[in-house]
């Protein structure tokens, strides 16, 4: 590779409101939800702003449809036939797609939608879901106010308890040996996956860690505080004693995505500023982009090949990128 | 994006209807306790909370609601054109002192809103009822929040006789020295007038104390502690009386608001705070009528009076 990495302008489009959440799919598909409910694929809209809607999560469900989950529990689900679930149990706080069946969790409860949208309901006994990550198939981690477990899906089993409260993000790496899990307290705790008890803490932090990813072929963890990135690194030795620590911006990171597939990560910011940066050399970042409104999501496509980007006034920005030599 | 201003609503059965009165404004939108909220449930601008028992760290207090809290304020305020208003309904055992805490500690709540104004309901006929029943007059929650109240609105105020409504008067200058007491059924009140007040930032607001405590608060409950100099005071000490006010004092802290003249600064300095929280505050918008005099006001639960008036004497400069 003689080309330096380089970002390039591909697409941008509008949806209505905020943007809550952007999502890949398989087939390099972009999903983007607005805070009033419609959806967007690829630029052309899906689901058009839900009466009364506020969403707050949303996601690929399957090769052909997607789902949004509002602020009161409703999932709306475009699979060509749009239609809308009952209100189960009230209160969205987690949404996630495990590759063959729905998680939402509603306060202390998973819902599971299976195949022929069988549905059962599951308690994790995390208190207060606030994450759900797909380990496996029918294996999940789910991340709580109370604690950290791991469910099997299938059964509704509860397999492991690991007592963590104030748990506020849950991240899995992309080979499953380990789940970090930011805290309140302004921690992160890494768990090794079938030997849960036994933890690693990073510490230092001066608030809670809401946003935390695990970097391509779980070289290291990104984590954020305020205007600050932070990468531990994952070494033959254990992980590194400090994180290497990086300000590029001058607001608050308010979303953070690390590539799976290339050593790339975005952070955007309050003031609505993007960058891109090269987990091989911290220093600074190796792009950026201005904005003007508070940047809301980040995704990075699953081959890593385009960067997309949305923003509070409803903006979105797709760009390509090819990986090359870091400068 | 400019924070958008907070009111928060304290109180009885009153303060979800006044709750609701403000947000239905154009561009309010409302949060608050779940089962409060439940008869619009798919109202995008009625956003529920659940305070989260399970979600504490050790030692703090106001973990219980700080994430549900931050959740529903970012849903709120993250749109494409956000509201002009937010309104936090406290009710149940979301005191209105934590929701306060939260608001003004949280990085990413300080980043969004900013807190305008407390507004504290009270039903006079329960009050004079309790007055005369020899029961307490509110729970500790309740003392605290109309304690730290920047209106007192008080309901129901034909319905009580003159003697009954001035004991309810008397009860509630008592408490708060901050606060007027407005009486919608005497008194027209708008909505303008608990709103856009901006009480949390710049000077402190307080009214005379009254000639006579009520003999109906006890010696642990909520008392306003005002300190006022006309002299400057010493930039070091005065530092030092905050960082002890702060660190002897936060359990029983529910309010400090100052704004202080320190030798060598041009302009007055401003601070507030809640409980161990205590942060600068800014310049009111208007300017500052008396900025050549330096006041403190302190409201909590048994403080040494004697002691911190004493202290924020010896941080004058000397002469």
């Amino acid at each position: 590779m003689n080309e330096l990495t380089s970002v390039g302008d591909r697409v941008a489009w509008h949806v209505p409101d905020a943007v809550v959440a952007l999502d890949w799919d398989g087939r390099h598909r972009l999903l983007a939800v607005s805070a009033d409910g419609s959806t967007y694929v690829d630029g052309t809209p899906r689901i058009v702003g839900v009466p009364g809607g506020l969403a707050v999560a949303g996601c690929w469900a399957g090769p052909s449809r997607h789902v949004v989950g509002l602020h009161d529990g409703t999932l709306v689900v475009d699979n060509a036939a749009p239609f809308r679930d009952a209100p189960l149990l009230g209160g969205l706080t987690a949404l996630a797609w495990s590759g063959t069946a729905l998680l939402h969790a509603h306060r202390e409860q998973l819902a599971v939608f299976g195949r022929g949208s069988a549905k059962c309901v599951v308690e994790p006994r995390a208190g207060t879901i606030r994450a759900v990550t797909p380990l496996a198939a029918s294996y999940i981690a789910v991340g709580g106010s109370e604690a950290v477990t791991f469910v099997d899906i299938t059964t509704g089993a509860v397999d492991v308890t690991v007592d963590l409260p104030g748990s506020v993000a849950v991240a899995v790496d992309a080979a499953t040996r380990y789940v970090a899990v930011g805290t309140l307290d302004g921690a992160i705790h890494i768990l090794t996956i079938g030997h849960e008890q036994h933890g690693r803490e990073l510490t230092g932090y001066p608030d809670a860690v809401r946003r935390i990813a695990w970097t391509a072929r779980c070289a290291g963890l990104l984590a954020t505080a305020d205007d600050e990135v932070t990468l531990w690194l994952l070494g033959p030795d254990g992980w590194s004693h400090e994180p290497l620590c990086a300000v590029a911006h001058s607001a608050a990171i308010t979303s953070l995505a690390a590539c799976a597939s290339t050593p790339l990560a975005a952070t955007g910011d309050a003031d609505g500023r993007v960058c891109v940066w090269s987990l091989r050399d911290m220093c600074a970042p190796i792009w950026w982009h201005a904005g003007s409104h508070s940047v809301t999501a980040l995704a990075w496509a699953r081959d890593g090949s385009a960067l997309a980007a949305g923003w509070s006034d409803g903006t979105v920005h797709v760009w390509s990128v090819e990986l090359g030599l870091i400068a | 994006m400019a924070p958008v201003p907070v009111t928060v609503v304290a109180g009885g059965a009153e303060a979800f209807r006044l709750a609701t009165q403000i947000a239905d404004e154009p561009g309010g939108v409302l949060i608050g306790p779940a089962n409060e909220l439940r008869c619009r449930p798919s109202d995008a601008r009625w956003i529920p909370v659940v305070a989260d028992i399970g979600s504490r760290t050790p030692g703090c207090a106001c973990c219980r609601l700080r994430v549900e809290l931050t959740a529903a304020v970012e849903r709120a305020v993250i749109r494409r054109d956000p509201p002009s208003r937010v309104v936090v309904l406290a009710a149940g055992d979301d005191d209105a002192v934590t929701v306060v805490y939260s608001i003004l500690s949280d990085t990413d709540l300080q980043r969004l809103v900013r807190l305008d104004a407390v507004v504290a309901t009270v039903d006079a006929v329960q009050l004079a009822t309790r007055i005369h029943s020899d029961l307490p007059i509110a729970t500790d929650s309740g003392l605290d929040c109309l304690a730290i109240a920047d209106r007192v609105v008080v309901s129901r105020a034909r319905d009580v006789t003159p003697h009954a409504l001035g004991e309810v008067g008397h009860v509630l200058r008592s408490l708060n020295q901050v606060a007027p007491v407005i009486a919608p059924a005497i008194a027209r009140c708008t909505v303008a007038e608990l709103t856009s007040i901006d009480a949390w930032h710049g000077a402190p607001r307080f009214g005379p104390a009254p000639r006579t405590q009520s003999p109906l608060l006890g010696a642990h409950d909520p008392r306003t502690v005002v300190c006022i100099t006309a002299s400057p005071l010493d930039a070091a000490r005065a530092e030092e009386w905050l960082d002890q006010l702060v660190e002897r004092h936060a359990p029983r802290l529910l309010r400090v608001q100052g704004a202080v003249t320190v030798s060598g600064e041009s302009a007055p300095s401003y601070f507030h705070g809640v409980r161990s929280f205590a942060a600068t505050g800014t310049s009111p918008v208007g300017g500052d009528a008396q900025r050549a005099a330096s006041r403190v006001v302190i409201i909590g639960r048994e403080l040494p009076t004697a002691e911190l008036l004493a202290d924020f004497a010896a941080a004058q400069l000397s002469p």
